[in-house]
């Protein structure tokens, strides 16, 4: 009876022609449509997505094991005065300041000067003062960087369309982990990576009281 | 399974299970854009990662009501493009005058393609995704992939019959589709630092 027979939905496709037939034995010979999938990915998606979650999560839905607030509390006890010394290193011209030369390159070969750079509670103070350094063309700007030799994290930008001087910036890594300092030349293109053009550099293990 | 709309605002919400079913409906498309465009194992699973992560974190502005796939692409196309240009900057921590050089990335079109051939073939029940692939990637008769897979050769015709129906079906809308071509060879410039 046909009324028992479920109907198969692919009966309703209907064949491919033979034009349909040849395109397709042309795209399903690529071997990039083929490939398994690696392991470990989707886990990996999970765990990323999860850690970001607990941390955008209000702080009272969020669970702390017991040792960590047990260790809070001892923080607490015992730290305060601590706590209160590191407090003076806000004072950029206190003991924390450190300064390096800063040298130029082709693309800026006048310009010389110095940075400073103070770790303090929320950051890294970075204070330049440089000489000569060309103001930053229309449509381009500089851009401060803390870097490694693979990796890089910008540090702030400026123009110096005013007059030579300081300019105080702020990074949120440290010289330990960065240890170049660089200034590019970059385009007011909406590309947040670098352009290469470097302009000027310091190597963070070489203070100048060395 | 989980509907679309439930499904985008539960993955929205960061929900594992929903995580991992638009995970496991996307990622083959995803995978099949980023080796085509690093021609990198290792490179296309940094990417495959990444674009599930970055979609996550972009959800709070993706329209429930519309069909994940077309902005994963984008999403998996743009992550794999600036992979390669990371990889083409391998001092990027020196301080070296600009260099430039140029990448040959496949067309917007043709990675669009892969991405939907491989979302068709995903679709497919295995056994007849397993008759296609011996057909099409290893060139094995039917008669071979009977005796590979130890059914009549009856089951073997059936089932490559059905999958192509289903994957003619499945890619119509391809040939529909005008390519745009500006778009047909796509050169990217990359910047390298040197030192000086």
């Amino acid at each position: 009876m046909s009324g028992d027979t479920p109907i198969d939905p692919i009966d309703s496709l209907g064949e491919p022609t033979e034009a349909e037939l040849a395109a397709l034995a042309q795209l399903l010979g690529n071997g990039a449509l083929w490939h398994e999938l690696p392991a470990g990915v989707e886990d990996a998606v999970i765990e990323t997505i999860g850690a970001e979650v607990d941390l955008s999560a209000p702080a009272s839905t969020r669970q702390r094991p017991r040792w960590l607030i047990v260790a809070a509390a001892i923080v607490v006890a015992f730290g305060l005065g601590t706590l209160v010394s590191l407090l003076g290193a806000d004072d950029p011209d206190g003991p924390g300041v450190t300064e390096f030369a800063l040298a130029s390159t082709d693309l800026a070969a006048d310009a010389t000067g110095t940075v400073e750079l103070a770790e303090l509670r929320n950051g890294l103070r970075i204070v330049l003062t440089v000489d000569s350094l060309p103001p930053a063309p229309e449509g381009q700007f500089y851009e401060a960087w803390m870097r490694t030799p693979d990796s890089g994290v910008s540090a702030g930008t400026f123009h110096m369309r005013g007059e030579s001087g300081s300019i105080e910036l702020w990074a949120g890594v440290l010289s330990d982990t960065y240890p170049i300092f660089s200034i590019t030349l970059e385009d007011e293109d909406g590309d947040a990576s670098s352009s290469g053009q470097v302009v000027m550099k310091a190597d963070l293990t070489q203070p100048l009281d060395d | 399974m989980i509907g679309v709309d439930e499904m985008v605002e539960r993955f929205r919400a960061g929900d594992p299970d929903a995580i991992r079913e638009v995970y496991r409906r996307h990622a083959g498309a995803v995978f099949t854009v980023a080796r085509s465009i690093t021609n990198d194992r290792e490179l296309a699973a940094d990417v495959l990662q990444q674009v599930f992560v970055k979609a996550w974190r972009a959800a709070a502005g993706f329209d429930g009501s519309r069909d994940l796939a077309p902005w994963l692409y984008a999403i998996a196309r743009r992550t794999a493009i600036d992979a390669i240009r990371k990889e083409h900057r391998p001092t990027q921590g020196g301080h070296e005058p600009e260099v430039e050089s140029v990448v040959h990335t496949m067309s917007f079109e043709r990675t669009w393609e892969v991405h939907e051939v491989r979302r068709a073939i995903d679709e497919l029940p295995d056994t007849e995704r397993e008759v296609v692939r011996l057909s099409h990637l290893e060139g094995m008769t039917h008669e071979q992939i009977a005796g590979r897979l130890d059914v009549p050769m009856g089951t073997v015709k059936s089932r490559s019959s059905r999958a192509h129906k289903r994957l003619a079906a499945a890619l119509r809308h391809l040939r529909d589709e005008s390519p745009d071509p500006a778009n047909q060879t796509e050169l990217r410039t990359v910047e390298t630092d040197e030192d000086t």
